[in-house]
């Protein structure tokens, strides 16, 4: 009979173990624990399916815990994170965890902006900010348009085309981001003397979409008029392009233009003179002749003749540089008031149109486009900047750490954690209790 | 003369805002060039380019080359000179590189001005120019006589202005009413004419003073033209 007890003792206690052993490592998907906590498996992003919303209500409402934990491999999405948050703010205790890797945070980090383009052609420019090595996929409405593997920090698309909402995707996180509508003022003030800098400037400003005013002096008393020229302000003017000193006499009113939020183009021949000084991002240093051959190369900019930009204000910054000895300044730009000021070192562009390579005359097109888009006014900036509670499905993993707090594990193992973690204790009690009655009992029958 | 503003060579001082004079960059220049080509005899009006340089000088404030350029068709150095006149009297074929020129130069915006040296619409310069210009760019089409070109500085009412040497007995005798043009972009690309501007231009430059009315006036609002669309 003894050793009957004494064999079902060592049963009890080898299946007591085995339960422990099998429990801490499958853990069940929901369940109470000692002190009224629900955990919850992982949570996907991709896959924010009725069953996991369904699994959280039920987990809160119909099995009577007053604590959630969430143990997740990737984001959870806009709808659960939501969800959670309501539930947090209505009383319960919610919490989350990795689940997955040490590195969560950093792995998961994804957050995107997108912005209408200023641009007549519409279209949004998307910037990404994520961990260098993850692969991305751009989507809209219409599915997928692009995926890259983020080698900087980050990564940006600057898309054409009517789509306003566009969804980021890592293998952890999805972000989704609309773009406001973009703003209606399509007109860019010129200021240049006749020649044929300025009629190309006009033909690719108009080829991109734009309307330009200017008028062209011809002799005394006599212009030829582009468009409608007007009085310069943001009702009607998206940027003003000062190729030379024809912009000097309405400096005044240009100024007030800038800081009013308007954009400015400076070249060299209009950034030269003291007239316009208060609003350039640098000095105008020594006029340099093209490189010879340049204007078919892969720096067609090269080839033209440069001024650089020196003696930088402390608000400039660079936006690019020659490839020259030195490097000097080529482009750079600063805030001045609510607007933004470009001075360009280049001049005559109009030889890279008519002398460079196959594509020039689209690339002389798209490199004024850009210019301009780097400055040109848009009411788009005051929508932009209201006032954010959340950061929002732009930023997933952002917007979880603002609703519900920093992970759990975040500030080091605790009580409740570890004991979730480990083997159930009644078991390892019920095991000691088996084992310890057996030895006992063999050593008082005198067994060895 | 006045205190805030004076005019030298090769810039213009100019006063600013607050009374200090700065000196205004040099703008480029404008060139009038002549195209060669290798058939015919592009070089038939001399005296041409001298006049117009003249003219351009004389009425207006647009900074001019006192010389005039001739450039080949058949290198790529005719792309630096966006308004280019080309004449001739006798049969133009143009080589496959002056067509690829001339294409290129089309299509980035240059303006080619092609005058017929004999005003003749049966003779040998007009019909192989036609030719080629439709093989290379497209078919010439009447441009209308309500065109900006005609009022882009001087006003023509009725169109491109009359030659004195359409009714001279020689070509078709005819008064040819309108220009022909081929455009891109609502641009001019290409203007061609039968009123043999290239005798009514290349005259000697001290006949100019003995003349009622200058004749070169229209070449002015093709240069302004060009400069300006």
């Amino acid at each position: 009979m003894r050793s009957r007890i004494e064999w079902a003792a060592r049963v009890v206690a080898l299946v007591a173990l085995g339960a422990a052993w099998w429990m801490w490592q499958f853990p069940p998907s929901v369940g109470r624990s000692a002190s009224n906590v629900a955990v919850l498996e992982t949570v996907s992003a991709e896959a924010e399916s009725d069953s996991v919303l369904t699994a959280i209500v039920n987990t809160l409402f119909t099995s009577g815990q007053s604590a959630l934990r969430l143990s997740v491999s990737s984001v959870p999405g806009q709808q659960t994170r939501a969800l959670l948050h309501a539930a947090q703010d209505a009383g319960w205790r919610v919490e989350w965890r990795s689940g997955v890797n040490a590195n969560f945070m950093a792995a998961n980090a994804i957050a995107v902006s997108a912005t209408a383009r200023t641009d007549p052609d519409g279209g949004t420019v998307i910037q990404v900010a994520a961990p260098t090595g993850t692969a991305l996929t751009l989507s809209d409405s219409l599915g997928w348009i692009d995926s890259v593997l983020v080698s900087d920090r980050g990564t940006y698309w600057n898309l054409s085309g009517d789509a306003r909402a566009f969804r980021v995707a890592s293998p952890f996180a999805v972000a989704t981001v609309g773009a406001s509508a973009q703003s209606p003022v399509k007109r860019i003030r010129l200021f240049a003397a006749t020649g044929w800098e300025s009629r190309f400037l006009l033909n690719a400003l108009e080829a991109a979409g734009w309307t330009v005013d200017a008028d062209f002096s011809i002799a005394p008393r006599v212009s030829v008029t582009a468009g409608s020229p007007t009085t310069i302000d943001t009702a009607r003017y998206a940027a003003v392009v000062a190729l030379d000193s024809s912009a000097w006499r309405q400096a005044a009113a240009i100024g007030r233009f800038v800081r009013s939020g308007g954009g400015l183009v400076l070249f060299p021949g209009s950034a030269r003179g003291a007239a316009l000084a208060p609003l350039r991002a640098g000095g105008v240093g020594s006029a340099l002749a093209g490189i010879p051959g340049a204007l078919r190369s892969a720096l067609p900019t090269e080839g033209l003749a440069f001024t650089p930009v020196t003696g930088l204000a402390s608000d400039a910054v660079v936006m690019a540089r020659s490839a020259r000895e030195g490097a000097p300044v080529a482009v750079a730009a600063r805030r001045v008031g609510a607007g933004r000021v470009i001075q360009i070192g280049f001049e005559q562009t109009w030889e890279w149109r008519m002398l460079g390579g196959d594509n020039a005359v689209l690339d002389h097109r798209d490199w004024w486009r850009s210019m301009l888009q780097r400055v040109a006014w848009s009411s788009v900036a005051a929508v932009e900047e209201r006032w954010m509670p959340l950061p929002g499905n732009a930023a997933p993993l952002a917007d979880l750490v603002a609703r519900l707090g920093p992970p759990a594990d975040a500030y080091g193992p605790d009580s409740e954690t570890l004991a979730n973690a480990a083997p159930p204790v009644w078991l390892l009690v019920v095991a000691l209790t088996a084992l310890l009655g057996e030895w006992w009992s063999r050593r008082l029958r005198g067994a060895v | 003369m006045s205190a805030d503003r004076v005019r030298t060579s090769p810039g213009d001082v100019r006063g600013n805002a607050t009374g200090a004079l700065e000196l205004e960059p040099r703008r480029s220049p404008f060139v009038f060039a002549t195209a060669q080509y290798e058939s015919g005899d592009w070089d038939s009006a001399p005296s041409l380019a001298g006049n117009i340089i003249d003219t351009v000088a004389r009425y207006t404030s647009l900074a001019v080359e006192p010389q005039g350029a001739m450039v080949s068709l058949s290198s790529d150095d005719a792309l630096r000179y966006p308004l280019l006149f080309l004449t001739g009297h006798l049969p133009v074929r143009f080589t496959s590189q002056e067509g690829r020129v001339i294409q290129r130069y089309v299509e980035r915006g240059g303006l080619l001005f092609i005058d017929d040296h004999n005003h003749d619409i049966d003779g040998a310069f007009h019909k192989t120019a036609t030719e080629e210009i439709a093989r290379l760019v497209g078919p010439l089409q009447p441009l209308p006589n309500n065109h900006v070109l005609y009022s882009s500085f001087f006003t023509f009412v009725d169109g491109p202005p009359t030659t004195s040497h359409e009714l001279n007995g020689w070509g078709d005798n005819l008064v040819h009413e309108q220009l022909l043009a081929v455009t891109r972009n609502q641009r001019i690309s290409v203007l061609y004419s039968n009123k043999d501007y290239s005798s009514e231009w290349n005259f000697h430059p001290d006949n100019k003073r003995f003349m009622g009315v200058d004749p070169t006036r229209f070449a002015v609002n093709i240069i302004v033209y060009a400069l300006t669309h």
